[in-house]
Order: C-alpha cells, then structure tokens, then sequence
C-alpha cells in the first residue's frame, strides 16, 4: 500500500478524518492570462483582459446576503506596508474562487467580513481556505484566493461569516454569531472556457483608467455615491496615489455627533472611474480653526448606509474650521487583481 | 537515518507510527527506533509534586532553550462510574507503572493527567484557588468544537515508541513496559473517547509534508522545530514552571491547561506570503527589516530580541503590518509572560495542524493572552484587519478547544473534595 494512502486511511477519531488532501496530480494550468503591460503607471490602469464569472449563487440569513462565484486562476498582488507580492496562479489551482458579503437591507457591500470556506468535493475531498480581501475593477471589494480543486462535478461549500466588526453609524444589528452559508458549486472545466473573455486592445491596456463595474444583477454593486450626491457638506475631492479623496462633514449621521457644537468628519476613500470604496487603510485628520488645532487625531473605519464604508470621526464645531487636511498614514493592505496594483500604495496629504 | 524498503525515512515512519498507534505500530516502530529508553523509578517520593515539572528534566538547545520531548499523544478519557476508593488506586497505580517503566525526563517519558471543568462539575466541587472556565470561542472568527473529555492524558517523549507503547500499556494492550510488569490500567476506569497525536522538533515537520494544508513544493524548512518554519521556544518568551503553578489552595502546586487544535494554511504562507512577509508577521516588522532572523531563527538565542520591535498599534499603523510575538510581547505580569507553552504540530484528519497545548496559573491568563493576540484596538484603529496583516491570523483556524486542570502529582488520581469517593 502507497504510503499517502496508508496515512489517509488511519486517521484519528475526533479530528473527523477526510478523505485525504485535494489531489495536487493536475497540472494543467488553467491561467490564459498575457504578460503584463510594460510601464505600468502608478494609478489605475486598463489590465490586459477581463474575464467573466460564473455565478454559483446568492444567500441570505439575517442582514447578511452572501455570493459565491468563480473563474479562472489569476494573478494578484498581496499589499504589505507600501509594498506589494505578485502572486501566481500555481499548478493544481483550478479556479479563483469569489465571496461577496453584503447588508441584505441597505445593499452595501460589507468591510472587513473576513469569511473563510470550505469545499467537499464529488469523491469526498476536502480543502479550506481563508480567503484574501481583495479589491478588483470588474468586481469592486470582494474576498478571493486561487483554489486547488480535485475532479470535475459537484462541490458542496460553505462560507462561514463572523460578525461584522467594523464600527457602524446606525442601530442595525449585525448580530454576534458567524453565520454558514451553503452552496452547491458544478465546477467543471468547460464551464470556465465558456466565460467570456475580453482581451482589452494593446494601445489601451496599461494606459491609465478602469474597465467598467461588471453588470451584477444578482448581486450588489459596491458603488458608493458620487460627489453630487455625497450627503452633507463636500469640502472638496482630491486625487492622491491614484486615489480620489472626498471629504467632507455632516451635522450628524446616526448615533454620531448628535451634540450642537459638534459635526462628524467624514473622509471617503474611493477609486477613480468606478467609485469602489477602497477599505483596509488608515487615515488621520487634523482640523484648524482660527490658527489652533481643534482636531489632530486618527479616523477611524466606518460603514453608513448611505455613505458605505467610510473613514469618519466626530470634530468639535462650534464655528466652521478653516481648514481640514486628511493624510492616508497606511495604504489600503487589501489585495489587488491587475490594474489596481501600482495603484494606492503612496499618498499626500491633501488640505481640504 | 536510514530509508527503509518505502523509502520512508525511520524518524517519518515512527512519527506515523505515533499518529496510527495501535500493537502493529508500535511493533513497526521497535523495529525501526532502535533506542534504549532509560528505565524509572519505584520511590514516587523522589519525583516532582508538579507533574508539569518537566524543563529540569527535559533537553536544551545549544542556546539554553528547553527542547519539548518530540513526540505527543493526547488522551481524551471519560469516567465510566464516578470516583470510588479503588477507581483512585487503580488509576493512581496505572501511572505509577509508567513511572517505575520510564525515566521522568525527554529520554524517558513525561506525562499529565488533567481534569475539565466538566469533571470537578460531576463531582461537584470548586476548588479554591481555581478558576474552573469552560472552553469557549475565543475569537469572532471562529466557531471550535468544545472538548469536555473528563480527563485528559498528555504523554510526550523524545521516542515515538515510549509514547505508543504508554499508550497501549495504559489500555490494557501490554503485560510490560520497559521491563516492568503493567500493574493497572487505566481502561479500567476510564473510556478514551479520543486520541490525538503530534510532534515537533527539527526535521519532524518537514518529514510530514505530505498532509492536507501544505503544498507539494514541500516548502517546510528541513531544520524547522515547526511547520511555520521558525523556533518558538525561545526561554525569555516562555513563562517558567512557578509562573504557571497554582499558588493556594487544595490544589497548589498544581497547573492549568489550555489545549487547542489549529488547522494551518500552510498554502498561502509558503507559497503566496514571501520571506520578509512571514518574518514580519511572525516576529515584527522591524526584523523583517533588519533581517534579524536568520532561517529559522536559532541566531535569536534565547529571545526572540523584540526590543527593536514597534508597540503593536504603532507598527500597525506606520508599517500596515502587526507581528504575532510584537502583539504578545507586552503580555505579562512582573516581567514574565503569563503562557509556558508546550505546542506541537500535527497530522491528524489528513490535515497540517497544531495542538496548541499552553500552562498558566489561571485559565484567564490564557484568555487575555488570546485577546493579544486578535488585537481587536490594532484592527480598529488601523488598517491591519482580523486576519489580513494581523500577525499569523490569516493562517489559522482554530477547530477545537478545551480547558484543563493539572493537580499536583499527589491529587492527579481523581480528586474530590474530601480525597475519598
């Protein structure tokens, strides 16, 4: 008897004992991606190529509604600091697996939710992964990783979803169970080489600028509003590490600021073109008023349904500041798929 | 080491040995381990109070550090009747067989017996001195099985036969033990209700890569103690044996347990993470900067040296990364971190995992370790999140936990409150 063999039938009790690893013996790459741009510049950019997605499906359990779909293996870059580690699709990942999570009520697309899934394949395999929050022009802020699958045929998955921690402005209540949701994923091979495949013209592809958000019906879009239709008071938006930085104040947004004398602060992160907030950074302000400093503190991650996920922080206000100057001290660590890598890495502080 | 006829190198196939147990195992393993193991003593007198009193016994690093012995068994043992007067003896004599049959030390056998909460609840008493918690979820990001075995048996050993062949004495499955007749067995009182295994020490991990959770690069270390590919047993990072021992009451001298089991995704730290990227998240930023950690770190001597490392919310904040021992670093009281940690990997369920075993006094003390170590301010206030950049979160995944008693060697043998059933 083979030795893998040997171990995988004599597992302990307890520690429910799988049917083995999912077989690493394929070694098709299933990546058609080209070689990147040359030159890339460090704002967004049009990517080589964009791939459709198959949608296996959406579910719901409170305020949560969870999606899961899948393409082919891409490439991605990981964010540490400033610095970014290209990742390629390896030997044996047959698919760039995709979970969306997002407030079933108000259709924003959630922060933070850090799910993890886990798939029990057609001969009763099992794999699990955690996998990486990423952020994508097609798609916009999305959980995603490249899995290593075994056969062909169905795949019963389930993506277990903890409590949202990110602060909120409202009452809603986000509960404090992780939640399962189940899928029954078809994976098969043919089903990727029918997804639709845009290759995005030579002299276009690395030229700054995004493909537009991929029609989503079934889903949310991660869209946050425009300047014109920013709630409050717009002090103005700047372009910074390819970013746009709106900022603005609101007399009050739910339970914060309610006090006269006092406005919250908000400062709106967002990507140029599809207007994808842009999470996982860490921002600071300082507010002057009269030449003193009436603010010099952090923002802190914030999600309003109207706003989506935001950097916000309540301000004194008695009269108005003279000036507000928001600086990103860390660079959004989210992961990046093509086009958005040389993006949001280096910042300015900008003086609203 | 020599390969045998499977091409299975000796110290891989007792280490499997350990994870099958079983009479065929450990008969394989004999063959192979040809070890002559040091035999005990018949005066329990002259043996440690503290049956978690293991480093004056146990093996040392060229740097001073304690070795943990390199091969572990966990017993999970429930009560088939409650405690009598004779369940006691014989429980009491099935241990001490064990220790007239091998030295108390890493070339012999160490072993604990602990009891859970559920235990002292099924005997009703609370001891004082004790704080009896339940195993609980200690993070939102998971959702563990709850061990409450009423004991549990820790067997740990430099040789993978000493741990099996234990194992199968303690069961009834042997007449002898390293030349010493099996006196009583535990099967008499107890029922295993389960039975995990595992190791750790150089060479052992990467010898079993060939497991759920690990990527056929077969990217562990050679010389890793650990799948992750770094020492962790560094003496200034571990608290000592007084640390963690229960200071009054009926059960002084004794300890408590916390044992987890961690699936790891070994995947994404070897194969997507590069070098500078596990350094920083393992030790701190600052040392992947530096490069203050040569391979697995054994230059570090007996510190991991994070005085050059940030406090965790300010490299979370300047450098978008938070490092798992900086995040722990300022956990301690009087100096001393509050964890003796006693952890090894394993292959259980066809999967790369750890049993992350840890002593403290007070089962709190773990707890507040654990809360460090999610770092719920660091995710707030920066753009570190629960588990992107958060130390070591992303790869893991806590699957169980339960929480233990160690009493001191003379109460080990079903404890109530009176002493007498």
């Amino acid at each position: 008897m083979r030795r893998r063999t040997f171990l995988a039938n004599t597992g302990t009790a307890g520690l429910a004992a799988s049917a083995g690893c999912l077989g690493f013996l394929e070694t098709q790459r299933a990546s058609r991606e080209p070689p990147l741009p040359e030159d890339r510049p460090s704002e967004p950019y049009f990517p080589t190529h964009v791939e459709g997605m198959e949608m296996v499906g959406t579910a719901t359990q409170g305020r949560y509604r969870c999606a899961l779909a899948y393409t082919f293996p891409h490439r991605f870059w990981l964010v540490r600091g400033s610095e970014t580690e290209r990742v390629n699709p390896r030997g044996g990942e047959k698919a760039h697996l995709m979970v969306m999570v997002w407030d079933a009520e108000t259709g924003v697309v959630l922060p933070g939710t850090t799910p993890t899934v886990e798939l029990t394949g057609p001969e009763g395999e099992t794999a699990s992964l955690s996998p990486w929050e990423m952020l994508s022009q097609p798609m916009g802020v999305h959980y995603g990783d490249n899995v290593v699958l075994g056969p062909e045929g169905r795949y019963d998955v389930t993506v277990s979803v903890p409590p949202l921690a990110t602060r909120h402005t409202t009452s809603a209540d986000y509960g404090s169970d992780l939640l399962e949701f189940s899928f029954a994923m078809r994976f098969e091979q043919r089903t990727l080489e029918t997804l639709s495949y845009e290759d995005v013209p030579s002299d276009k592809e690395g030229t700054p600028g995004a493909v537009a958000p991929m029609d989503m019906a079934a889903v949310t879009s991660s869209q946050i509003p425009e300047r014109d239709s920013f709630p409050g008071t717009v002090r103005g938006v700047q372009r910074t590490g390819g970013a746009d930085l709106l900022v603005g104040t609101r007399a009050s947004v739910g339970q914060f600021a309610p006090e006269s004398g006092e406005s919250y602060l908000v400062a709106s992160l967002r990507t140029p073109y599809n207007r994808y907030a842009i999470p996982a950074a860490s921002l600071t302000a300082t507010v002057e008023r009269d030449g003193e400093t009436v603010y010099d503190d952090r923002l802190t991650a914030t999600l309003d349904p109207e706003m989506g996920p935001h950097y916000g922080a309540v301000v004194p206000a008695e009269r108005p500041f003279d000036s507000v100057t928001v600086t990103v001290e860390t660079p959004p660590q989210l992961a990046r798929h093509e086009g958005y890598e040389t993006a949001f890495l280096d910042f300015q502080p900008g003086s609203f | 080491m020599l390969p045998d006829e499977r091409g299975v190198s000796r110290r891989a196939f007792c280490k499997s040995a350990v994870a099958i147990g079983g009479a065929s195992a450990l008969a394989a393993c004999l063959e192979r381990e040809d070890a002559h193991v040091p035999a005990g003593t018949d005066d329990p007198s002259t043996l440690p109070e503290r049956q978690h009193a293991w480093n004056e016994s146990a093996a040392r690093d060229d740097a001073g550090n304690v070795l943990p012995p390199r091969h572990h068994v966990l017993l999970h043992l429930n009560l088939d009747d409650s405690p009598t007067a004779s369940g006691r003896e014989t429980v009491e004599s099935a241990l001490q067989t064990l220790e007239r049959a091998y030295e108390w030390s890493n070339e012999g056998l160490l072993f604990t017996l602990g009891y859970s909460p559920a235990y002292f609840a099924q005997v009703d008493w609370s001891p004082a001195g004790v704080d009896l918690v339940e195993p609980q979820a200690l993070s939102d990001l998971e959702d563990p099985v709850l061990d409450t075995p009423d004991t549990i048996l820790h067997l740990a050993s430099d040789h993978a036969q000493v741990v099996l062949a234990a194992d199968e004495g303690l069961r009834g499955n042997r007449d002898e033990l390293n030349g010493e007749s099996v006196e009583a067995t535990l099967t008499d009182v107890f029922s295993v209700a389960d039975r995990r295994t595992g190791f750790v020490g150089d060479g052992l991990p990467a010898d079993h890569q060939d497991t759920g959770g690990v990527p056929d690069s077969k990217p562990v270390p050679e010389d890793a103690p650990l799948y992750m590919g770094f020492e962790s047993n560094f003496e200034k990072s571990q608290a000592s044996e007084d640390r963690v021992t229960i200071q009054s009451g009926p059960l002084a001298e004794g300890s408590t347990q916390h044992v987890s089991h961690i699936d790891l995704d070994l995947s994404q730290w070897y194969e997507q993470d590069d070098r500078e990227t596990r350094v920083a998240k393992m030790f701190c930023p600052a040392h992947a900067e530096s490069g203050a950690v040569e391979g697995t770190g054994e230059n570090l001597g007996t510190s991991p040296q994070l005085e050059d490392c940030e406090e965790p919310m300010d490299a979370a904040r300047e450098e978008g990364v938070v490092g798992h021992a900086q995040k722990l670093e300022s956990v301690r009281e009087d100096g001393e971190p509050l964890l003796l940690r006693r952890d090894f990997d394993s292959t259980d369920g066809g999967q790369a995992g750890l049993h992350f075993l840890a002593l403290q006094r007070r089962l709190t003390d773990f707890e507040r370790v654990r809360e460090a170590m999610n770092a719920p301010d660091v995710t707030e206030g920066s753009a570190v999140g629960r588990r992107t950049n958060n130390g070591i979160r992303q790869y893991l995944s806590v699957t169980h936990r339960g929480n233990y008693v160690l009493p001191p060697r003379s109460k080990r043998a079903l404890p109530t409150e009176g002493g007498d059933a």
